[in-house]
């Protein structure tokens, strides 16, 4: 309680982000009553993307610990999706898909973030085609089928889940930024061995951290498998969808929450235009900002534009007036 | 101070996205969300005639302006099923449009006059979700008239409901499955033109009844494809007496061994071999097949084993000749210029128009094919012409403007239930619940003879005595 | 024993392969801490560099070594003088520039990939080359494998020599066990990084000739290998050379006795291997 008090309301920065987030969900959430029938199933596969890239943010922004299997926790909601959709309304399957996704990233995390950072990575990036690979190989050896069909929902359906998940999301991050949890996985992140000394049960809160940044994946997961129709293990675990975030994050920054917000819109934005008009290009393109974005903007966006107010308010001044972090 | 800042940037972030995505079409305010989409289709033809059919004797829109049918579909230009866009669908229609825009469009009956047409497409890289969305796209945002299919099974399931939901008609040979058939009953506005386990399996043990096969030794691709067909057949099979001497799935996604199945299936001393996998894995198995000299007395290639391309990349470098190094060899599908007079028209003005084009396909290593060869598919080029020629005289037909002033699709899916086609695969090409039946097809398996594709079902379809057992392999 | 024979021959075959690949990754990553997500487009880019010169010019494919491997080597060195370089700079740790390195792995993976299929589509290619069987004991093996299981090894074989007894190897050595200590003793480091990209390029090219002379590839299967390596080198230890090879014959061996029963399976028995081993042996078996 004393947590959401000062996470909320603690001060008048934070009062203005609760006025600020609030007025952009009812936004939000008012906006299928402007728009046509196609914008809420664009909506919704943004706000999955965002989703993914803040949800990423959660663990391996702060942790430095890479995540690559932001594709298997997604896929796998999906794959649930397509497995109990037809009987079970979506809402409950994505909080099954989210309980699932944070079952196996405790589990893999329980593993895996004992070691090396390198050996997480590689791990993760196996993750999503081990799950692929054994979820086809029983669909083919028990089921003679290789995918399902999917119960399609109205594109505003679709929308509004993937909204609630945002919203959840967005609040919970808030939430941990102020808690003594979000304070020991920054302490890991700057230097896990001395968090270690001052007492932060380090693997525990990593696993943990782990676990619930994969949850939301999951969920939206699920609510996106419906507007493809047919989900099989090829379509559900896209391994594209592991680097997304990764980039989306960077992209935008991860300094604060909001940077892997706004990389995902641009991303989205850019990746939905190339694709159409310079399919050809659309991949080189990908490559080429990856490359440039780690080379040259590696705090994102967000760094780019601290920098420039850093310069201004010197330029203005004529000299730095204290700390513009 | 900085917090404040970066939440407005969110909040107009959040409300360009908003503005940006609306810019397009907005529906009046406050309408019912959840249905707003009312079918282009549904409610604009009936109108104009009491009924679907009567339309054509009384709805004159003459008078009409409509300068132009857009059709709109999402294709596979880039990715892993390029490969098929490239080669057996996209020539199809490209050449379609190609030849109607050079008659002055197509033909629309309520218009009375031709219209010109323009293939409005979409690249998805082979991505199912990228699919769907730009279906949605297409067809609740930018309202095209009319949609071709999306190239794969996988992404004909995805998009069937698609254009069931916006009402649109669309006529696939894009895939074909056993579980397509779950999807189109759903989906009645969807029909599918190609060949299947249904009509395929039961001609390959016809035949193999037919020379005595005793034993099969089966490679099946583990996607749907290769799980339907083996499926069907290794029951089948077992039915006429025919002993499955092994199985093995090959994978999809992901490297494999060739050596492997082949030894393994040369270990079974199996009669027959048969790989029902698509060219990415085919084309290894077969090399592999040819580098250990492994000869079964039948060799059949799934999806791929068609194609003319084939011979080439197996042979290409080899010195010998691709049509002496594929004598013998079976694949699905089936038909050729001996076939029907209608199919040899179509594939020689096929060959005609691609090879002035000159860019049909290219080289390995880029460059344009300097021979203009143009590489034929002995399965599917038929039933992908035939297609267009369905949607063609569907709109010759039963052509009529919704009051939006699109093409009314609702009057095509009606056509198209009781009406026979004039096309490639048959004269009176006939949909039986929105699917072909077998005896719509010129074939449904052959073998390669001296470079052309033989039909080799037991019946009157057969354009050549079956050569049985294979001769070995050649070498130089 | 026939069937134990079949399976120990080609999966030897199958293993020297792997080797090969992993040798590359190994080295890239031993030195230069790069996890190249890369490494599998630049063994498809010489497949494809061999066979335009085997279909085109008529050229042996042995030939492709001389002409791939320096191409590559050249890229990958040109590659870590410039973007690796800069990326190590700014990182403030060993474990952020591994991060760093991957993304932009993973970037260059996505430019040269997609370069490629501008250049040569994305259909299945192939030429047949010593396409017949040589019999040895109970089993046909064909004569391409033969010669590719004779160049792998050759290849492996030289490279630890010049690892063990070159002056260049010994620096080399002494960088993957202790950079800094290295740089005080005079290892020029940021030259050994460099030049250990480069190799790990130079193995790649190498192993991307052998591969298109035994199977066919496609512009889009490079990652299918660099799966591959991860997994050699997550068995055999990361970062060492005999692991590397070690591991490539393990995992050789082993696929093929899984393809022997189902091809299919191959895969996700590799993974299942990785799991088990990062529960119980993370270290890999020949890591310290």
């Amino acid at each position: 309680m004393e947590l959401i008090k000062t996470a909320f309301f603690g001060s008048t920065k934070s009062k203005v982000q609760l006025i600020g987030v609030i007025a952009a969900l009812v936004i939000l959430f008012l906006s299928p009553q402007f728009l046509n029938t196609y914008m809420p199933n664009f909506l919704a596969k943004l706000i999955a993307y965002v989703v993914l890239s803040l949800s990423w943010t959660i663990f391996s922004g702060k942790t430095g610990y890479i995540s690559l299997a932001s594709a298997a926790f997604y896929g796998l909601g999906m794959y649930i999706e397509a497995l109990f959709g037809m009987n079970i309304p979506l809402p409950v399957v994505m909080v099954f898909a989210a309980a699932v996704a944070f079952a196996v990233a405790f589990g893999v995390g329980v593993v895996t973030l004992r070691l090396r950072g390198v050996y997480f990575t590689i791990f993760t990036f196996g993750l999503a085609l081990f799950l692929q690979k054994s979820i086809l190989w029983i669909e083919v050896k028990f089921f003679h089928t290789k995918g399902r069909m999917v119960l399609a929902y109205s594109n505003e359906a679709v929308f509004y889940c993937v909204l609630v998940v945002f919203a959840i999301l967005i609040f919970v991050v808030i939430l941990m930024n102020k808690s003594r949890f979000g304070l020991a996985l920054d302490c890991i992140g700057q230097n896990e061995d001395s968090a270690q000394h001052i007492g932060v049960n380090t693997t525990m809160t990593k696993v943990l951290a782990f676990a619930i940044s994969a949850a939301p994946a999951g969920a939206v997961g699920a609510a996106i498998g419906t507007s493809i129709g047919y989900v099989d293990p090829d379509i559900a675990f896209n391994m594209l969808l592991s680097f997304l975030p990764v980039l989306m994050a960077i992209f935008g920054g991860m300094r604060s929450m909001y940077g892997p917000i706004v990389g995902a819109v641009i991303f989205f934005v850019l990746q939905d235009y190339l694709m159409r008009e310079y399919a050809n290009l659309y991949m080189i393109i990908f490559g080429a900002v990856m490359v440039v974005v780690i080379l040259f903007m590696p705090k994102g966006i967000f760094g780019l534009v601290d920098k420039a107010i850093a310069k201004r308010q010197r330029n203005f001044d004529g000299e730095v007036i204290g700390d513009v972090k | 101070m900085k917090k404040r800042y970066i939440t407005l940037i969110l909040a107009f972030v959040m409300v360009a996205a908003l503005a940006l995505a609306g810019c397009g079409t907005k529906t009046p305010a406050g309408g019912d969300a959840g249905s707003a989409a009312a079918p282009p289709a549904a409610s604009g033809g009936s109108e104009q005639a009491g009924a679907p059919g009567e339309l054509v004797a009384t709805g004159s829109q003459s008078d009409l302006a409509k300068d132009k049918i857009v059709i709109g579909g999402v294709r596979s230009s880039t990715g892993t099923n390029a490969i098929f866009e490239q080669t057996a669908f996209g020539p199809q229609y490209k050449m379609w449009v190609d030849q109607l825009n050079k008659d002055g469009g197509i033909y629309v009956k309520s218009l009375d006059r031709k219209v010109p047409v323009e293939l409005k497409i979409y690249d998805d890289g082979s991505e199912i979700s990228k699919t769907t969305q730009l279906y949605e796209q297409l067809l609740a945002d930018e309202k095209v008239d009319i949609i071709i299919a999306p190239v794969s099974t996988a992404a004909l399931f995805a998009v069937a409901p698609i254009a069931q939901k916006y009402g649109y008609y669309m006529v696939a040979a894009e895939g074909g499955a056993k579980e397509l058939e779950k999807y189109i009953a759903q989906n009645p506005n969807v029909f599918s033109v190609l060949g299947y386990s249904e009509t395929q399996v039961p001609a390959f043990v016809k035949f193999a009844e037919e020379q005595g096969i005793e034993s099969v030794f089966c490679a099946y691709i583990d996607d749907l494809h290769g799980t339907e067909y083996w499926g069907a057949a290794k029951p089948a099979l077992e039915a006429i007496g025919v002993e499955i001497k092994g199985e093995q799935s090959v994978p999809l996604v992901g490297g494999f061994d060739a050596n492997a199945v082949i030894n393994a299936a040369k270990a079974s001393g199996a009669d027959a071999f048969l790989a029902f996998t698509y060219p990415d894995q085919g084309i290894p198995i077969a090399l592999s097949a040819i580098a250990l000299n492994y000869n079964p007395k039948l060799y059949l290639m799934g999806p791929g084993g068609s194609y003319d391309f084939i011979g080439g990349v197996l042979w290409g470098a080899s010195g010998i000749d691709p049509a002496v190094g594929m004598e013998g060899v079976f694949g699905w599908g089936g038909w050729n210029e001996k076939s029907s007079a209608r199919a040899a028209e179509y594939s020689q003005a096929f060959r005609e128009y691609w090879i002035d084009k000159g860019d049909f396909w290219l080289n390995a290593d880029g460059t344009p094919n300097a021979d203009g060869t143009v590489y034929q598919d002995w399965w599917g080029h038929a039933s992908y012409y035939s297609v267009c020629e369905i949607y063609q005289q569907a709109i010759e037909n039963a052509g009529a403007l919704t009051d939006e002033g699109l093409i009314d699709n609702a009057l095509l899916v009606e056509y198209t239930k009781d009406n026979s086609f004039d096309t490639v695969l048959n004269q009176e090409l006939r949909f039986t619940n929105n699917i072909l039946l077998d005896d719509m097809y010129l074939g449904n398996i052959g073998q390669w003879q001296n470079g052309t594709f033989e039909v080799m079902d037991v019946d009157d379809r057969r354009t050549a005595d079956p050569i049985y057992p294979k001769p070995e392999w050649p070498t130089k | 024993m026939t069937l134990f024979l079949t399976v120990l021959i080609n999966g030897c075959i199958l293993g020297s392969v792997y080797a090969l690949v992993a040798l590359g990754l190994n080295t890239q990553y031993g030195v230069a801490h790069i996890l190249n997500i890369a490494h599998g487009e630049f063994i498809i880019l010489s497949a494809f560099i061999t066979m335009t010169l085997y279909a085109g010019a008529g050229l042996h494919p042995l030939v492709a070594l001389a002409v791939a491997g320096p191409i590559v080597f050249a890229i990958s060195f040109v590659l870590h003088r410039t973007l690796y370089k800069r990326v190590k700079d700014m990182s403030a740790n060993i474990g952020e520039f591994e991060g760093n390195a991957i993304l932009v792995a993973f970037g260059i993976y996505f430019i040269v990939q997609n370069l490629m299929r501008d250049k040569w589509g994305s259909a299945t290619s192939g030429y047949q080359f010593m396409a017949f069987p040589v019999r040895i004991g109970p089993a046909d093996i064909a004569a391409n494998n033969l010669f590719v299981l004779l160049w792998a090894v050759v290849i492996c074989v030289v490279y630890y020599l010049f690892l063990m007894r070159t002056r260049t190897g010994k620096a080399i050595r002494a960088a993957a066990q202790d950079a800094g200590a290295a740089a005080l003793l005079g290892v020029k480091i940021n030259t050994i990084m460099a030049l250990c990209f480069a190799i790990g390029g130079l193995l790649a090219a190498f192993a991307g000739v052998l591969i298109s002379m035994k199977e066919p590839f496609t512009t889009v299967s490079g990652m299918n290998y660099t799966t591959i390596a991860f997994i050699v080198v997550v068995l055999g230890g990361l970062g060492n050379v005999k692991g590397a090879i070690l591991g490539g014959f393990i995992l050789g061996i082993v696929g093929y006795a899984v393809s022997t029963y189902d091809t299919g399976m191959m895969f996700a028995v590799f993974y299942l291997i990785v799991l088990v081993l990062l529960i119980v042996r993370p270290k890999g078996l020949l890591g310290r």
